[in-house]
């Protein structure tokens, strides 16, 4: 759907996109993660074609693009991650989508903009000047937007920022809904735990560099180093932490109230063993789990350890 | 058809609804239509024995005055030469220019700024239609206002038995191509701002400049020395469209149409290279996702 290749961006000396490689398959949600100017936008801006690489190439639906293939981005539906604000203030919501339908000549168009608005509930809100729209509201008005000419891909930037709890699941529903057709989406966010959510793969970008792109289950079992078991007991032994910090599969413990709380050190199911050596010293588990490594403890991993080779770089010199 | 040619006739179908809907189009004809009407009733009103007499109006002295002041005797009395029509033209077709050409230069800034122009320009075409998209719109409500005077001045000749001396329509049309060449320079602000404040101070300060330049030019200089300022002022005159704006009407003065020709030829040309160096330098500059 879209691949860059080495793509760079350079402004001046400062790089902010190095040597890119990006890959979004058709069909899948695809997270782009990054922290504030890890060169997220930037890279979104070179293949909207707002910004041209320094070096590098993007392929979209596997043509080479160029300024000149303008056409293409015709494929592309896109979500920005702010609203225009002080224009077109005579517009309605439908004279709004109506406008972007003719650029993108949308076949029956009335009858498309009935039904997407339809589909998010905003349809009894149409005839109503768009800049009194509320932030969710506007967010479901530039998505169905985006999707007026049917697109291939959809790309999103920061979506749900700015929603409210109920906003966010609407606005959720709509990506996986669309992704269920069968739509590609590509969803550029720091807002993790959305993103672990609805993406089937991620891409972690950090400084300009790519750090990992895969699938969620192999980046959290790669990056997360640290996983956790937690236990609940009826009592706890100051011996008991002792002992169960002296196996050799443990990092350290955390006690909470009556709950253990057990930093394994490598890739094995240690739930039994633990179990077992707490049943020997005569205590009961009373509820036993792995907690499951989150997305953020994973970008956090990844980026810090990125920091401290950085760092490290920097002493050298 | 080709789709940018579509796609600039979207959305300048929008910008002239958009422009329609404003009220400052019709505070500014509406005004227009009051200064014509009382240009016309001062100037029949100046008219004694003797000719034209100013001095009995008090509002044509006063600005016949200020035009001395600002333009020379030479131009202010040309001015008045041809009835009251070319004089009442230039009062009332200035603002409207100015407008337009303030409103396209803070406009297209801060659609970029918003993000509303990359909402277009997400789509089929690049930035160079969504300029061109403002320039028709410029044209459309500068000829649309030229047509409305020429219908007002008609109706007013017929009623007051002036004639409106044909060289008048000569010095619309040239008036016209200033007026794009303008709203050109708009344009080109616009392009190398990244919002609507910086792209209006852009197209003042530009303005201001040809506009000093163009004053300069028609005073009375006794001795003309040559310094690095007046080479400076004499190489931006030659950007100025104003400089051009007023050799035609001068031209039409003497009847000499074709150094009018090649005056009108040179607006036309202005506006094309500042339409080409804004095709590019949108290229070269970003936007802002």
């Amino acid at each position: 759907m879209i691949r860059t290749k080495d793509l760079t961006k350079k402004f001046g000396g400062y790089v902010a996109v190095d040597n890119l490689n990006l890959n979004i398959k058709p069909g899948e949600t695809y997270g782009f993660l990054g922290p504030n100017g890890a060169g997220k936008t930037t890279t979104i801006s070179m293949i909207l074609g707002t910004l041209t690489p320094t070096e590098g190439e993007i392929f979209l639906f596997g043509e080479k693009y160029t300024l000149n293939k303008a056409g293409l981005r015709k494929r592309i539906g896109v979500v920005p991650d702010k609203h225009p604000v002080g224009v077109w203030t005579w517009m309605t919501a439908f004279e709004y989508l109506n406008f972007f339908a003719s650029i993108f000549e949308v076949k029956d168009a009335g009858k498309r903009i009935e039904f997407l608005l339809e589909q998010v509930g905003l349809h009894e809100f149409r005839n109503r000047r768009f800049t009194s729209y509320s932030r969710g509201m506007l967010q479901k008005l530039s998505i169905i937007r985006a999707l007026l000419p049917n697109p291939d891909i959809l790309i999103m930037d920061e979506p749900i920022t700015g929603l409210d709890p109920f906003g966010i699941k609407q606005v959720r529903d709509l990506i996986v809904a669309e992704n269920r057709e069968g739509r590609s989406i590509l969803i550029s966010s720091h807002q993790l735990s959305e993103i672990e959510k609805i993406c089937h793969r991620v891409a972690i970008i950090f400084r300009g560099k790519l750090l990992a792109e895969d699938n969620m289950d192999r980046i959290l079992k790669t990056l997360v180093r640290h996983r956790e078991i937690e236990i609940d007991v009826e009592k706890i032994p100051k011996t008991l932490i002792r002992q169960i910090e002296k196996m050799k599969f443990v990092n350290k413990v955390k006690v909470e109230d009556l709950t253990l709380k057990i930093e394994i050190n490598d890739d094995t199911d240690r739930r039994r063993d633990v179990a077992e050596f707490i049943f020997k010293k005569g205590l009961i588990p009373l509820r036993i789990q792995e907690k499951n490594p989150s997305l953020e403890e994973a970008f956090m991993t990844i980026t810090n350890e990125n920091m401290a080779l950085f760092t490290r770089k920097g002493a050298q010199k | 058809m080709n789709e940018k040619v579509r796609v600039i006739g979207i959305i300048a179908r929008t910008r002239i609804k958009e422009t329609l809907l404003n009220p400052a189009l019709y505070v500014l004809i509406t005004g227009a239509l009051v200064f014509t009407y009382y240009s016309l009733v001062d100037f029949i009103n100046a008219i004694d024995s003797d000719g034209l007499n100013l001095a009995k109006t008090p509002i044509l002295e006063l600005v016949s005055g200020l035009m001395t002041s600002f333009f020379g005797r030479t131009a202010s009395e040309n001015l008045f030469a041809h009835g009251p029509f070319l004089f009442t033209f230039i009062v009332i077709f200035f603002p409207f220019i100015l407008y337009l050409s303030i409103s396209t230069a803070f406009k297209l800034g801060n659609e970029k700024s918003t993000g509303a122009c990359q909402l277009v320009i997400f789509g089929p075409v690049n930035i160079t239609p969504y300029y061109l998209s403002f320039l028709i719109r410029d044209i459309f409500f500068t000829l649309g206002y030229i047509f409305l005077v020429c219908i007002l001045f008609t109706a007013g000749s017929l009623v007051t038995n002036m004639v409106v001396d044909p060289t008048f329509f000569l010095s619309a049309v040239s008036s016209f191509f200033m007026a794009i060449a303008l709203l050109s320079y708009g344009i080109l602000a616009s392009s190398l701002a990244s919002n609507g404040f910086t792209s209006l101070s852009i197209y003042l300060s530009s303005v201001a400049v040809f506009f000093v330049l163009y004053i300069g030019s028609l005073m009375t200089i006794s001795e003309y020395t040559i310094n690095p300022a007046t080479v400076i002022g004499l190489v931006l005159q030659v950007f100025s469209p104003f400089f051009y704006w007023q050799a035609s009407l001068t031209a039409v003065e003497h009847g000499n149409w074709l150094v009018f020709l090649l005056d009108v030829f040179a607006l036309v040309l202005i506006t094309s290279v500042l339409m080409v160096a804004t095709h590019f330098l949108s290229r070269i500059r970003s936007i802002k996702v």
